[in-house]
């Protein structure tokens, strides 16, 4: 069942001026619910700005973006934030977490624009920190973490608001092995829940995990070859 | 509601985590809304002071003029306006100004008006003869009379004439006293060289206050070249007076509150990266622009509020407690002698919008268009690290 | 000129405001011409993102004419003493010609920028900006109102004279006058609250008319009402409502009853009428949007909000109005 549909979507930076870069080109793409999608190719391929598109984070200079249905290209930023907030969980590269803040403070970041309460905001929170072995350690800052307990937090924060689609830029480009492992494990958890996963990569761990359902190879702003497994 | 409870809190916790910048902005606020509200509290207080001391003003005062300037005037009238229906007294009063070159102070030099003996503000007694006199609490300190219980003065003959303190007034009626002689009326009158027959006005009370201005007009009719003045005059004056040295203070301050605001817009505007990166992620992670709009509102607010109500109490305490040092010459006038007298505490709500008009308005407006710069940050730089 | 600190606290605010609607008309100016919603350029998203720049500084411009509105009404009755003759704020707004017509001007612009929050409230409640024109033109019209509130203010202090002999309101809110106001003082009182209450009524039946049924033409009956209650409500306060307050036949004056002697009660009074003829005027202004098709089912939901509102600010106001009247230790029949 379609999920996200991308149709001949071109995104050009600086636009008019000198430094014009054109990072997408005519691309189109169908994802399915269920799917768990890998974008590899390398630096410049234009991974990150697909991803920016699909997670509705920016706007395609040209072309059409639907995401369940819904023409999401000409919507003010109020609605397309909706969206994204309730449709898309993001784990950034850097994690993007507030140092100085807590554990609990960041993952529920998400949810300060929302009419709930503090209570309930902590109640949704915590069997997320809790499945993700992280509930004891919701008082610490997050500066005082290792990598891989702030990545737990990043994939905390994604997941607060029951998204549909996780979405997740270069998740291993910090992590050890074992670490890379234990990232996917959590994946397979939430594919399991029926989460839809889209994954930005140039780990051959990640692009060749039996979890991965298709596979996009992207090179100079375009798709090579998709492999659907 | 409840969404703009969880930014405020957002606002305090993101505030905190730039405690010194932060700080920065709140002392400098403070400390011009200290130096805004000193001004208002004390000229306030004063007002107040002032309008309940000329409560004892007379009804009505009459005095004679020539030529635009004041003239002594013949005592007979106090006679004729006596008979005014409506009139309950006419006393002549005989004083004057007398500037003392070896203090460089002016003083005030009043007759008893008839009145002898002791007086509840009044540390011994009144002047009985012309030797005599009584002097306030400031000219006694000054000229040590106090200490020698004499006092020297130098009349219009340019001869120094020698007095005994009788009394010394004390302390509470400073406001009325401080820089008063009281001499016995002939004494004054033989002091400033009085022609025989002429006072320097005309003191009357009035029976009923709502005819003061019926027996002013008449007066007038009778005497045109007397004016009369009343005592409503005499307060709206010292408000006149109160409200232009506030207002002139305050148009001062105009400029501190200027150059806060320049500072306030350089911080706002000079936004560090760290806070840039924080905007992007919170742009990333669900909030919208205006989202970020409400946060930098509220961070405002609170850093505006704070400086506010801390230079509201800053400036109650130099007024009410240190005697409002720093102002005190400005807004008293320039006088060698000033009274120390305790002005009430008081706080009124006008004044407090005022001062938040005068501060945090202009404040909110300088930091909208960084805000509105800081909120309109991509998400995608979140994603580009 | 006065120079006191309120009157430049009121100077310098109202000239900032001023700078900021005249910044976001130029902005709304640049939008106006370049808006194309259906483009997806990096110039259609920057005037996107303007718009939010707009909104603040209209905002914010408007938070302050509504508490200006009330400094200078608090102002006016502070200075009041510098003129002889006047005893409330009446005096001193009689004390120059333009007194009366600042006031006028500050109730103007407090209901016109009220209008455009809500119109842009609205806007951005959609969709697909349908009221982006119709949004700047207003603003941009909404600019020499604004300035002629800061001309006007200006000039009223600027020419005020202490020596200058104001009357108060004994005379013009006073019987025995040809003016208008001196002509309202004197309806006969039982007369005055009977075509109040009737009025009163008659809004209130409108308003719940409003909330359960769709129909268009009430929608402009409830504007109509509300503008007609307050022109009936205000002469109710000259010619019954403060003689209760007072408890003086004689004493008309709309403005003593804001003095701390009276308890503040003009307040609550002023802020229930003005709140409920301001949500009161809104479904009549904006029935004609509901032919915009993005608008529609936004405006059936906000205007049941609005007329709530007016409702609850309404009956507030008849409650403050009538515990006075019930409650005074005038007995006016007897008198």
């Amino acid at each position: 069942m379609e999920l996200i549909r991308a149709e001949e979507v071109t995104r050009v930076y600086h636009f008019g001026l000198p430094d014009e870069m054109t990072a997408l080109h005519t691309v189109s793409l169908v994802l399915g619910r269920g799917e768990v999608a890998v974008l590899k190719g390398p630096s410049g391929s234009g991974k990150t700005s697909l991803l920016s598109l699909i997670g509705c984070m920016s706007r395609p200079t040209a072309g059409k973006i639907f995401v369940e249905g819904k023409d999401v290209v000409k919507l003010p930023e109020r609605f397309l934030t909706n969206i994204r907030r309730e449709t898309f969980g993001f784990i950034f590269q850097q994690f993007q977490l507030i140092r100085d803040l807590t554990v609990l403070d960041n993952v529920l970041l998400p949810l300060y624009p929302s009419a709930m309460g503090w209570r309930n905001m902590r109640e949704t929170a915590r069997p997320i920190l809790n499945k993700l072995g992280i509930e004891d350690k919701r008082g610490i800052r997050v500066k005082n973490l290792s990598g891989g307990e702030q990545q737990r937090v990043a994939i905390a924060r994604a997941l607060i608001n029951d998204p549909a689609v996780i979405i997740a830029d270069e998740p291993t480009a910090h992590l050890d092995m074992d670490l890379a492992q234990e990232f996917m494990t959590i994946l397979a958890d939430l594919h399991g829940e029926g989460k839809t996963i889209i994954i930005a990569t140039h780990d051959p761990f990640v692009y060749e995990h039996p979890l991965v359902s298709m596979a996009i190879a992207m090179r100079g702003g375009q798709i090579d070859r998709v492999d659907k497994r | 509601m409840i969404h703009h409870l969880k930014i405020i809190e957002y606002a305090i916790s993101s505030l905190l985590r730039r405690k010194y910048k932060s700080l920065a902005i709140v002392v400098a606020f403070a400390v011009t809304v200290a130096a805004l509200a000193s001004v208002l509290l004390l000229s306030n207080a004063l007002r107040i002071e002032a309008a309940a001391v000329l409560q004892a003003a007379p009804d009505l005062i009459v005095q004679r003029t020539l030529a635009g300037r004041h003239e002594l005037i013949p005592v007979t009238y106090a006679e004729t306006i006596r008979d005014i229906r409506g009139v309950g007294g006419a006393t002549p009063r005989y004083w004057g100004y007398y500037y003392d070159a070896l203090t460089e102070a002016n003083y005030t030099l009043m007759g008893t008006g008839g009145e002898a003996g002791l007086l509840a503000l009044l540390e011994g007694r009144l002047p009985a003869d012309n030797t005599e006199c009584a002097v306030g609490a400031g000219v006694a300190d000054l000229r040590g009379s106090a200490d020698s219980g004499e006092l020297i003065l130098v009349n219009s003959r340019n001869m120094g004439v020698l007095y005994d303190v009788s009394g010394i007034f004390t302390a509470e009626s400073s406001l009325l006293t401080n820089d008063l002689i009281v001499l016995t009326d002939t004494a004054v009158q033989d002091f400033f060289g009085f022609p025989p027959g002429l006072a320097t006005d005309i003191a009357l009370t009035v029976r009923n206050s709502n005819e003061v201005q019926t027996v002013a007009a008449k007066i007038k009719k009778i005497f045109p070249e007397t004016r009369p003045i009343t005592r409503q005059e005499l307060i709206r004056t010292y408000d006149m007076a109160f409200n232009w040295r506030s207002g002139m203070m305050l148009t001062v301050f105009c400029a501190a509150i200027i150059a806060f605001c320049i500072m306030a817009w350089d911080k706002a505007t000079g936004i560090s990266a760290e806070e840039k990166q924080e905007i992007g992620v919170l742009k990333a992670v669900g909030w919208d622009t205006s989202d970020v709009l409400v946060l930098k509102f509220w961070e405002g607010m609170v850093i505006a509020l704070t400086a506010f109500l801390l230079g509201i109490i800053i400036g109650f305490v130099h007024v009410f407690l240190f005697d409002a040092f720093i102002l005190a010459a400005v807004i008293k006038g320039w006088s060698v002698l000033f009274p120390n007298f305790d002005l009430t505490p008081q706080l009124n709500l006008f004044h407090l919008f005022i001062m938040g008009f005068l501060t945090i308005v202009p404040y909110v407006a300088c930091t909208v268009f960084p805000s509105w710069k800081t909120a309109i940050t991509d998400p995608e730089t979140a994603m580009r690290g | 000129m006065i120079l006191h600190p309120g009157v430049l606290a009121l100077i310098s605010g109202s000239a900032i405001a001023l700078a900021m609607v005249l910044h976001a008309a130029v902005v709304g100016m640049v939008i106006l011409r370049r808006w194309d919603f259906s483009s997806s350029s990096a110039c259609q998203l920057a005037l996107e993102r303007k718009t939010y720049l707009v909104s603040t500084l209209v905002n914010y411009a408007l938070a302050f004419q509504i508490l200006s509105f009330f400094l200078f009404i608090y102002t006016v009755e502070d200075i009041h003493n510098l003129f002889v003759g006047a005893m409330c704020a009446t005096g001193s707004l009689n004390a120059n010609p333009l007194g009366w017509y600042v006031l006028l001007s500050k109730i103007t612009v407090f209901f016109l920028s009220g209008l455009w929050i809500v119109l842009n409230f609205v806007d951005q409640k959609v969709e697909d900006y349908p009221l982006v024109r119709l949004k700047y033109f207003l603003l941009i019209g909404l600019l020499p109102f604004i300035g002629l509130d800061l001309f006007l203010q200006v000039s009223y202090f600027f020419g005020l004279d202490p020596d200058i002999i104001t009357s108060c309101c004994g005379s013009l809110f006073g019987e025995g006058g040809t003016t208008v106001t001196s002509s309202i003082s004197t309806l006969p009182v039982w007369s005055a609250m009977l075509v109040f209450y009737s009025v009163a009524g008659l809004f209130i039946v409108v308003m719940w008319c409003c909330l359960n049924s769709q129909q268009r033409l009430l929608r402009y009956l409830h504007t109509a009402a509300a503008a007609i209650f307050f022109v009936v409500a205000v002469m109710a306060v000259i010619s019954f409502g403060s003689i209760y307050i007072y408890e003086l036949p004689m004493h008309h004056c709309p403005f003593d009853m804001m003095q701390r002697e009276y308890n503040l009660i003009g307040y609550p009074l002023y802020l229930g009428l003005f709140g409920g003829v301001f949500f009161g005027l809104l479904p009549g202004f904006f029935q004609p949007l509901k032919r915009i098709p993005s608008l529609q089912e936004t405006l059936v939901r906000v205007e049941r909000r609005w007329v709530l509102w007016s409702m609850g600010c309404t009956l507030f106001f008849l409650l403050v109005i009538t515990s006075q009247v019930v409650f005074s230790d005038l007995d006016y029949f007897s008198y």
